[in-house]
């Protein structure tokens, strides 16, 4: 059984100029240990599908549908009281984007590590030492617990919003953009942490990000969303190796490698709005494959693709949402 | 230790501070309030005189002589025969030393000694009762209000406090008070209601010499309690309409920035229930904010629209002396100056004060 | 994407800010308030003389009115049991002369429905001829109940007589109850006469005659041909109500004189918050622009003057240099501005050390361009907030002043006439319509512009933006 089970998921906004439908739609499965990588451009709808799953998003939401089967229970539906109290932070945790904000200026961190466990029961003396012990295993010194957070640095922050995370042994942990705040070294340290991590305490991860190439160190496994849906998602191997969606195959040709001399491409064109999003697929502006084929007139600009299974080279099903594949 | 450095210099600013504006007060109020101190102790000689000369038994020189001696014995009472910038060190000098002097029209307060601090001290517990504890009865109750409110966002709840505190912002407090005698005082005795409030005053006048005498007294004796009570009604139900709805919209503003901060955001997901979230996450952060506004507000609200709303309930405070003062015949300068004197000088303390607050309470300013 | 060049601040066209501002409730509300307000103003302009400060503090010109009445809609409410203000306008006039004396004949009728008739009347002469000689009038009055009283001579001597005091009046209608009635001294010492022609007695009591009742005045003119016109007479019958907010102890039309406070009190709050924000973005950005020495001691001299305790000083200095209400104006605002000051400097400074004002200078920018194009752009949508902000402050400030009597007390401003209710015992005599409308004017003026800046905090906070 899939440890994360999301049908049809769905987050719309209401704004000023209407409503913005930031995910529309996504489904996928993830199994226990795996890591998935969630790819995408700024405006794809990666970070609403953490929002989603854990539950916190902003006031103005107008929308939210689909389901989500976490250990075989749905979470989405859940009441709030119950989903706070068994769900959030003990199964499903969430190191957020730009964690150095996530910590409160005036607390000590070890005050702040220690509150989930003291409020579910645990003795003060014991989660400290459990804190202590998680801020060890992140590579940060024991006495940071009486240290307040503006006397970290950025990199020593994130480190600690990790180890918070770790600490209650979640089952599944979603780092959004763990990184991209950080300068290069500090990223590999972080990188190297997350892998250890993984390998030690079999962690299940969801893992946010722009950077593909940085998202080929970790995952298993890679989703491609675009413009609040999901385009394509497989096995490590079929995505880097053979990419189906346009979207996915532009991306790949946009990414530098060492080895090889590579002429690199871009996707022309930009991000469409999520507000009044293409007809049909959403791609199709852009999309290479529709430009020169007269036969998909009339199909990728009227119809939106369902996800069509392809024969994968692993275990790890892959699907793609293109009419290429009907 | 930078800490207490840091302290010192804003100490010595602040002094510096209250010295420049003792100074600029004292040089323009003694300047032309000195002119009409002096036109009036003309006339004032002149009456005099005049009643002797119609007596007939001096002559006209020795009017002229009269006239002279006594305008200069009084010239020299009121400090009036040195040059203006002498007479400003004098003022400055004798606030420093808490050597207040006596007031020009001492029967105008029914104070018997006339002494400048009297006077004041007598004034001082009405306004401790109704502007102190009334300000920060409002800012008790409107925080509560403001902070329930803003966790309730968006809720007709929310929206009703936030329209309260929008148009109580704008009301005039001193007519609130009149309103308030209007239907409370006048209409309810009108129709011979058995429940009505006075019109004014801040004691029936059996009990003026126990309140002068010794506030606390009044506390003890319920008879003058229950008279005290039913005299403070008004007034504080005008304050507190007026200021609690302020405070209640300054809160729940402040509470609802720091809400919209990465860190509440996190607390959510770290699972924490809402009453942590609320005590610990927002209202923490957020109380270096409020309490500036507490300490800074006390002060200016003393000299701001109390005095007015003072002056229409009689109420015997520094307020309503300070109408007093500036309303007498000319302006009782003594009393003038040593109020706003008094008032900057509690400004500072309470910033000094605070200063220290903000210090324990935003550990980010501690090793700054 | 074509790149037409829009206006923008703040990331949003002058169109976005707009619709942005009047989505919200609050920004509706205000809007509907501003717009009341303004239409107010521009009507006392329009609608009153531009001397009416000058006739405000004229008594004569409000001499007909009845002093400290009530509104004339509470008979409404009343069951109509007061008598209206009623200026008679047609009336049958005969004049002519005969043997050297003028004479003009004035006839009308009313009807008098009311438990509190007219408190007065009064005959108005606009022709100097006719009052600077020696003229008479005779009053005869035909009641319901087929009685007549015989009033006068009186003598017209001016533009305005009061008939109701006039001892001679006062004498003949108590023997007119005397002969009647047998009631003595009908008229209580003091009062006017011209009610009781409105009476009748019934078992000892004195109770209101309702019915029609006629009218004759006939004047003699008695030097010369002095003509009487139709034109230069007047008849008032002082009523018991009056007008659409009542009067006050002159008989000033407080409806009129509330009128005329949209227009002042407007333009006392704007240009105090007009003062106080040129002086804090100078100060503001100055300071925080130069830095280094000038930066300090700005900064001392905002703390300086936000130490002042400006109300009391206000006071004091009204009283003592006799301000007009536009030298209480400047000083206000010319110690009010620090806070203001404070927060523009914090803003610049803000600004000045963000990353693209760093690769600016680093692409060669100079001090004076970077001023333009970043810094001001920034500042100029807070400016409008600070001003709105300001403005309350302003009109309730200078509201307290004129209700000490301060600062203009000769203009009809609402502050003004509040102070002349308390001291004419409004508060003792229960004379509500002189004390809840210029409150609430004030109250309605300053939480417009409160609602008008919580409307903009959404522009100029984006975080606020979509919530």
């Amino acid at each position: 059984m899939a440890l994360l089970d999301v049908r049809n998921l769905r987050l719309y906004y209401q704004t000023t100029k209407g409503i913005l439908k930031a995910l529309d739609g996504v489904s996928f499965e993830l199994e226990e240990g795996e890591t998935l990588a969630v790819v995408g451009e700024t405006g794809s709808g990666k970070s609403t599908l953490a929002k989603a799953i854990t539950r916190v998003w902003e006031r103005n939401v107008s929308l939210v549908d689909g389901e989500v089967y976490f250990e075989g229970e749905e979470v989405l539906h859940m009441p709030e009281d119950r989903f706070r109290r068994e769900i959030r932070w003990r199964k499903i945790a969430m190191v957020p984007q730009a964690s150095m904000n996530a910590l409160n200026p005036v607390i000590t961190i070890g005050e702040q590590m220690i509150e989930p466990l003291v409020l579910s029961g645990v003795p003060k003396g014991e989660a400290l030492r459990l804190a202590q012990d998680s801020l060890e295993s992140v590579g940060l010194p024991r006495d940071v617990v009486a240290r307040y957070p503006h006397q970290l640095s950025g990199g020593m922050k994130q480190r600690v919003v990790i180890a918070m995370a770790v600490m209650t042994r979640p089952k599944l942990l979603i780092l959004d953009e763990p990184t991209s705040a950080l300068d290069v070294m500090t990223q590999a340290n972080i990188m190297n942490l997350l892998k250890e991590l993984k390998a030690r305490l079999k962690l299940t991860y969801i893992f946010i990000t722009h950077d593909l190439a940085l998202a080929s160190e970790l995952a298993d496994s890679v989703a491609v969303m675009y413009a609040g849906k999901l385009a394509e998602i497989g096995s490590s191997e079929d995505m880097y190796g053979a990419p189906a969606h346009p979207y996915t195959q532009g991306l790949m040709a946009s990414m530098p490698t060492l080895r090889t001399d590579k002429q690199l491409a871009y996707i022309p064109g930009e991000v469409p709005s999520l507000i009044d999003p293409p007809r049909g697929c959403r791609f199709h502006p852009r999309c290479p494959y529709f430009a020169k084929d007269k036969a998909l007139k009339g199909l990728c600009d009227d119809m939106e693709p369902p996800a069509f299974e392809l024969k994968p080279w692993t275990g790890r099903r892959h699907l793609a949402a293109c009419w290429l594949y009907k | 230790m930078g800490l207490l450095r840091t302290l010192a210099i804003r100490s010595v600013n602040l002094i510096i501070i209250l010295f420049a504006v003792l100074f600029a007060i004292s040089y323009v109020l003694s300047g032309p309030a000195a002119q009409l101190l002096q036109t009036q102790i003309q006339l004032e000689a002149r009456a005099i005189v005049s009643q002797l000369a119609k007596s007939g038994h001096y002559t006209p020189t020795q009017i002229q002589d009269l006239y002279n001696s006594i305008v200069q014995q009084l010239y020299k009472a009121y400090g009036l025969d040195q040059p203006a910038y002498i007479r400003v060190f004098y003022i400055i000098y004798n606030m420093l030393v808490f050597n207040w002097g006596y007031s020009y029209f001492p029967d105008v307060y029914g104070v018997a000694s006339g002494k400048v601090s009297d006077i004041i001290a007598s004034a001082l517990p009405g306004t401790v009762l109704l502007d102190t504890f009334g300000i920060l009865l409002s800012a008790f109750i409107g925080i509560q209000i403001g902070l329930r409110s803003a966790l309730r966002y968006g809720s007709r709840v929310d929206r009703a406090v936030m329209y309260y505190g929008a148009v109580s912002n704008g009301l005039p407090q001193w007519w609130v008070g009149i309103l308030m005698l209007l239907v409370f005082s006048f209409y309810l005795s009108t129709i011979r209601s058995p429940i009505y409030f006075p019109s004014g005053g801040i004691l029936s006048p059996k009990y003026y010499s126990m309140w002068f005498a010794s506030p606390l007294s009044v506390f003890t004796d319920p008879g003058a309690l229950a008279d005290l009570l039913w005299h403070f009604a008004l007034p504080l139900a005008t304050v507190l309409i007026v200021n609690v709805g302020g405070w209640a919209y300054f809160a729940r503003t402040v509470a609802l920035n720091t809400a919209q901060e990465d860190f509440v955001t996190f607390a959510k997901m770290k699972g924490l229930p809402d009453g942590r979230i609320t005590g610990r996450y927002i209202l923490r952060p957020s109380a270096p904010a409020i309490l500036t506004s507490i300490l800074l507000g006390l002060p200016f609200i003393i000299f701001g629209g109390f005095i007015i709303t003072e002056a229409v309930f009689r109420w015997w405070g520094l307020g309503y002396v300070y109408n007093l003062a500036i309303f007498a015949p000319t302006p009782d300068l003594p009393v003038i100056v040593a109020l706003t004197y008094a008032s900057t000088l509690l400004y500072i303390a309470l910033v000094l004060v605070l200063e220290v607050l903000y210090i324990v309470l935003d550990p980010r300013i501690r090793s700054g | 994407m074509a790149a037409r060049r829009e206006f923008r601040i703040l990331g949003m066209t002058p169109g976005e800010i707009w619709r942005g501002f009047v989505s919200t409730t609050t920004g509706k509300i205000a809007l509907a308030f501003f717009s009341i307000m303004v239409a107010f103003s521009i009507y006392a302009l329009v609608a009153l003389p531009p001397n009416f400060g000058n006739l405000w503090n004229t008594p004569s010109y409000w001499q007909a009115n009845p002093k400290y009445a009530p509104p004339a809609w509470i008979n409404f409410f009343a069951g109509d049991a007061y008598a209206p203000q009623m200026a008679v306008r047609d009336f049958n006039f005969t004049a002519g002369s005969s043997g050297g004396v003028g004479y003009a004949v004035i006839q009308f009728a009313v009807d008098d429905s009311y438990a509190h008739p007219w408190r007065n009347l009064y005959v108005i002469v606009r022709s100097p001829a006719v009052y600077n000689a020696s003229t008479v009038a005779y009053l005869t009055v035909e009641r319901p109940d087929g009685k007549t009283v015989q009033l006068g001579p009186v003598s017209v001597n001016s533009q305005f007589v009061a008939l109701g005091l006039s001892p001679q009046i006062i004498s003949q209608v108590n023997s007119f109850y005397q002969s009647n009635f047998g009631v003595q001294n009908a008229v209580p010492a003091g009062s006017s006469a011209i009610p009781y022609l409105f009476y009748t007695a019934r078992g000892g009591d004195l109770v209101p005659l309702k019915g029609t009742y006629r009218f004759t005045i006939t004047m003699y003119s008695f030097s010369g041909n002095t003509v009487l016109n139709r034109k230069d007479l007047g008849v008032v019958l002082e009523g018991e109500v009056y007008g659409l907010m009542g009067t006050d102890f002159l008989g000033h039309d407080l409806w009129l004189g509330l009128l005329a406070g949209f227009p002042i009190d407007l333009a006392v709050g704007i240009l105090t918050a007009a003062i106080v924000v040129t002086l804090a973005i100078l100060i503001g950005i100055v300071a925080a622009f130069y830095g280094g020495l000038v930066d300090e001691v700005l900064t001392r001299i905002t703390d300086f003057f936000i130490l002042l305790p400006a109300f009391p000083l206000l006071i004091v200095f009204s009283v003592l240099f006799q301000w007009s209400i536009w030298d209480a104006i400047v000083f206000l605002a010319a110690v009010s501005w620090g806070g203001s000051a404070r927060v523009i400097r914090a803003m610049v400074m803000q600004i000045k050390s963000s990353q693209f004002i760093e690769s600016a200078l680093a692409a060669g920018a100079g001090r004076g361009w970077i001023l333009r194009n970043h810094i001001l752009p920034m500042v100029m949508p807070y400016t409008l907030y600070l001003f709105v902000v300001n403005v309350p402050g302003g009109i309730l400030t200078l509201s307290a002043i004129n209700f000490f009597n301060l600062a203009g007390a000769e203009l009809p401003t609402w502050g003004n006439i509040l102070a002349y209710a308390d001291e004419f015992g409004a508060l003792t005599s229960g004379y509500w319509w002189w004390v809840v409308p210029p409150g609430l004017l004030i109250t309605f003026v300053a939480v417009t512009f409160i609602f008008v800046a919580m409307g903009l905090e959404p522009v100029v906070n984006p975080r606020l933006r979509h919530a």
